[in-house]
């Protein structure tokens, strides 16, 4: 409970707390609820996803109910069936523990840099089309697995935020695009670990499906000058 | 961009009866918050200004993440209450005072190689006789 109220103070105190410059430097610096307004969608993403984590892991804010991961994460697919409809949105508020559910809060926090550029509702667009596109890495698995989190939005989230810009050159996109992919390196290491769920792996094909997603989406509708010219960043 | 593409940009850009003084490189720093926050993430609030010198005023021109000018702000020499300028070893702090109520701070090179644009005593110079230095 104290790791709960701790994430939560700080997720919320960062968020609000830190408020960036105005873009020009003309204009007068931001108020609490213009800086509230640019970043409620990240907000309230982290705040849902930690309530969530809060009640399956029976409020020790540790580890996942068992019972609650198998019936709320996404359990393989049956012959192209899936074995509980609802579990495409319920996987993606599902984490194991602690240490796989507060990178994401994290990295959640830091792309409310790109709701600040593009606003709430293309920011909750990229993330959930990255979501949902993650889930196609199921496919890609011979055994039963259970897939749950939800780092593939995080993933093209994060490729959104470079490459999601009005009017860039064929070039200037390829070398935002080296810099995630630099990033992602540097950040997203492969890891196996053990848990009491049992052997735990990195979705890295759910992460490449993500950014695939934002990508395609993000070059399908351009974001516009008028949307990208917000009074901060 | 490159020194030649910059000059042409800045004096396209550049009024009726406005002439160039000078213009030179300069960066603001991150806020050391961040660091602590986001670790070498911060890095990327780093911003990256050039700064031309006119008769008429000072222009702020940021760079976006591929060096191109993006944001332009443009400040009349008395819309600078006061520059706070500290000379180090190789870079030149300068921390404008605007009217407005802000204030920008910004490390500018003095020393470096030749493709790097400095910022020459002739714009201080400048500077110094338009704007309240300290």
């Amino acid at each position: 409970m104290i790791l709960f109220l701790i994430s939560l103070l700080l997720y919320i105190g960062c968020l609000l707390g830190y408020k960036p410059d105005p873009k020009s430097l003309k204009d007068e610096p931001i108020s609490f609820m213009e800086n509230f307004s640019q970043v409620k969608a990240s907000l309230f993403t982290g705040i849902i996803l930690i309530i969530t984590f809060l009640v399956t892991t029976n409020f020790t804010f540790l580890h996942v109910n068992q019972t609650l991961f198998s019936y709320f994460g996404l359990s393989g697919w049956k012959g192209l069936t899936l074995q509980l409809p609802f579990q495409i949105v319920t996987h993606l508020f599902i984490h194991v523990d602690v240490i796989h559910f507060l990178p994401n809060l994290a990295a959640i926090g830091v792309l409310s840099a790109y709701e600040r550029r593009v606003g709430a509702s293309r920011f909750l667009t990229v993330l959930l089309v990255s979501s949902f596109a993650s889930i196609l890495s199921l496919f890609f698995y011979l055994e039963e697995a259970v897939s749950c989190g939800i780092s593939g939005g995080i993933f093209g989230l994060a490729v959104a935020y470079f490459t999601d810009h009005p009017g860039l050159t064929l070039k200037e996109w390829l070398l935002a695009l080296a810099v995630f992919v630099l990033l992602v390196f540097v950040f997203s290491a492969s890891q196996t670990r053990i848990t009491f769920l049992g052997k735990i792996e990195i979705d890295h094909i759910a992460h490449v499906l993500g950014v695939i997603a934002a990508i395609v989406y993000c070059k399908w509708r351009p974001v516009s000058i008028q949307q990208n010219d917000f009074k901060s960043y | 961009m490159k020194r030649e593409e910059l000059t042409a940009t800045i004096q396209q850009s550049l009024v009726e009866g406005e002439s160039l003084i000078g213009f030179f490189y300069a960066q603001q720093q991150f806020k050391i918050g961040l660091w602590f926050l986001i670790g070498s993430l911060a890095a990327f609030t780093l911003k990256h200004y050039y700064t031309v010198v006119t008769t008429h005023g000072i222009h702020f021109y940021q760079m976006d993440l591929w060096g191109k000018l993006g944001q332009h702000d443009f400040f009349r020499y008395s819309e600078i209450q006061r520059i706070k300028m500290r000379q180090g070893f190789l870079r030149t702090s300068l921390e404008y005072f605007f009217e407005t109520g802000r204030t920008l701070k910004l490390r500018s090179p003095h020393k470096g190689l030749k493709h790097i644009l400095k910022l020459e005593e002739s714009v201080i110079n400048y500077l110094k006789a338009h704007v309240l230095v300290a």
